[in-house]
């Protein structure tokens, strides 16, 4: 966690405007002949970044004696060089490579984008996943497994482009050269281990209805202490957690599983499924260690999305769909 | 309320389905008693809980999230409430009232479902 705290001793707010504190265009003193400027947005605008960091901010304040700002922001310590940003964390680039064969000026803005979604640098194009290169009208032209995939002008644009690769499919294979379409590698429905923990049968009977017709048979558990037991005897590859069930609730099963998984060179794709759908509940999910979020109610569309985001299922969906 | 059932019926069995909204039926009837035994002993966290699961099922079967929102609201007032709390009879009687206005909604849409399917 990174707690960040401002404090001034300055006028203070009274306690009937607290509650209004994060709503645009307000301020303490609304008339025309206040002493302080501004228009009211930056703590609107600061709660809204911090809830897309999935964060929390307290703010505690006495009138006439001053603010106290608190943010708590959900990060862990590691390499500098290795942190992917919130927001490119899932493009499902973490841990890939790329070469990057132009020159400056623009190589710092590449690497810089390139660290945001947690692709490393290396040297070695035998083992990279994509080349960047440069042509000679200028342009940069992102290659993958020796194909051109497609060139761009901003730098910005490198993501969507990364993704698109994502999408489509990279080979898991230890060789990290991409010389086939990914799908001869991917796990077959029919092979997903996957546990459906969800408490009430009848939603649990229509999710499951809907993986059939994905190709999926999951083990199902009616509750949290259901639920991590089956985790411990058949190591799933992707659980889907109601957040709210009874003995055990998802958060808790969460981090249970997490724990558990310290140390072991395993990641059990933990997705949430809840009947709240606000920022606040997606933070609570990530916060807990849940690697994804779907409001209810899950239609075979959703599932269908998430599953292929994830790479679970392959990109093409003939693979994959029974209808 | 409405039950909006096109999505399930294009990816599930009619029987399958017939069967779940039979269930269903059984399912309000059953969590309506236990959240009126719930709301008498003031035990707001089981009748949030009991109100959170008809929520959630309501949504699988196709009801909209704005047909909800006052429920989700009712939902998270229970939840707030202290443990063991002793409530006001008028409190109870508003906390009963807001509950059954949503179940019978809700039964009926589920009746009014299942007939429809029958008939067809």
């Amino acid at each position: 966690m990174l707690q960040l705290s401002v404090t001034d001793t300055g006028t203070g707010m009274p306690a009937s405007y607290l509650q209004h504190l994060f709503e645009p265009f307000i301020q303490a003193d609304g008339s025309t002949t206040r002493r302080f400027g501004g228009t009211g947005l930056g703590l609107s605008i600061v709660k809204r970044l911090v809830d897309l960091m999935h964060g929390k901010i307290a703010v505690a304040s006495v009138l006439n004696q001053g603010t106290r700002v608190e943010i708590t922001l959900p990060m862990s310590w590691g390499e500098l060089r290795e942190l992917p940003s919130t927001q490119f964390s899932r493009l499902g680039a973490l841990g890939k490579t790329a070469v990057i064969a132009v020159g400056s000026p623009i190589f710092p803005a590449i690497n810089a984008w390139l660290i945001h979604m947690g692709i490393s640098r290396c040297n070695d194009v035998a083992h990279a996943n994509w080349t960047i290169t440069e042509s000679v009208e200028h342009k940069l032209i992102l290659s993958y497994a020796g194909a051109e995939i497609g060139s761009f002008v901003c730098t910005s644009e490198l993501p969507s482009l990364i993704q698109s690769t994502c999408q489509s499919g990279i080979p898991q294979a230890s060789d990290n050269r991409a010389t086939t379409p990914a799908k001869s590698t991917e796990i077959q429905a029919k092979d997903i281990r996957m546990i459906l923990a969800e408490d009430n049968d009848i939603n649990r009977d229509i999710i499951a209805q809907q993986l059939l017709l994905l190709g999926i048979s999951p083990r199902t558990a009616c509750d949290g202490l259901d639920a991590l037991e089956q985790w411990r005897q058949n190591r799933p590859t992707i659980m889907l957690i109601d957040c709210q069930m009874p003995k055990m609730d998802g958060y808790e099963l969460t981090r249970q599983i997490r724990s558990a998984e310290t140390g072991e060179d395993i990641h059990t794709l933990l997705i949430a499924i809840t009947a709240n759908a606000s920022v606040t509940d997606e933070r609570d999910c990530l916060a807990a260690g849940m690697d994804d979020f779907l409001s209810k109610p899950l239609t075979r569309q959703k599932l269908d999305t998430m599953l292929r985001k994830w790479k679970i299922l392959s990109a093409d969906p003939s693979t994959n769909n029974r209808t | 309320m409405h039950v909006d059932l096109t999505d399930l019926k294009s990816n599930i069995a009619p029987e399958v389905l017939s069967s779940i909204l039979q269930r269903a039926i059984k399912q309000v009837k059953d969590d309506a008693e236990l959240y009126q035994q719930a709301i008498h002993k003031a035990d707001f966290a089981l009748a949030a809980q009991l109100i959170h699961r008809m929520r959630g099922l309501a949504l699988f079967l196709g009801v909209s999230e704005s047909e909800l929102a006052q429920v989700f609201a009712l939902e998270n007032e229970l939840a707030a409430r202290v443990p063991g709390c002793m409530e006001t009879p008028l409190s109870i009687a508003v906390f009963t009232a807001q509950f059954d206005l949503f179940r019978m909604s809700f039964e009926t849409a589920l009746l009014n479902v299942s007939d429809s399917k029958r008939s067809c």
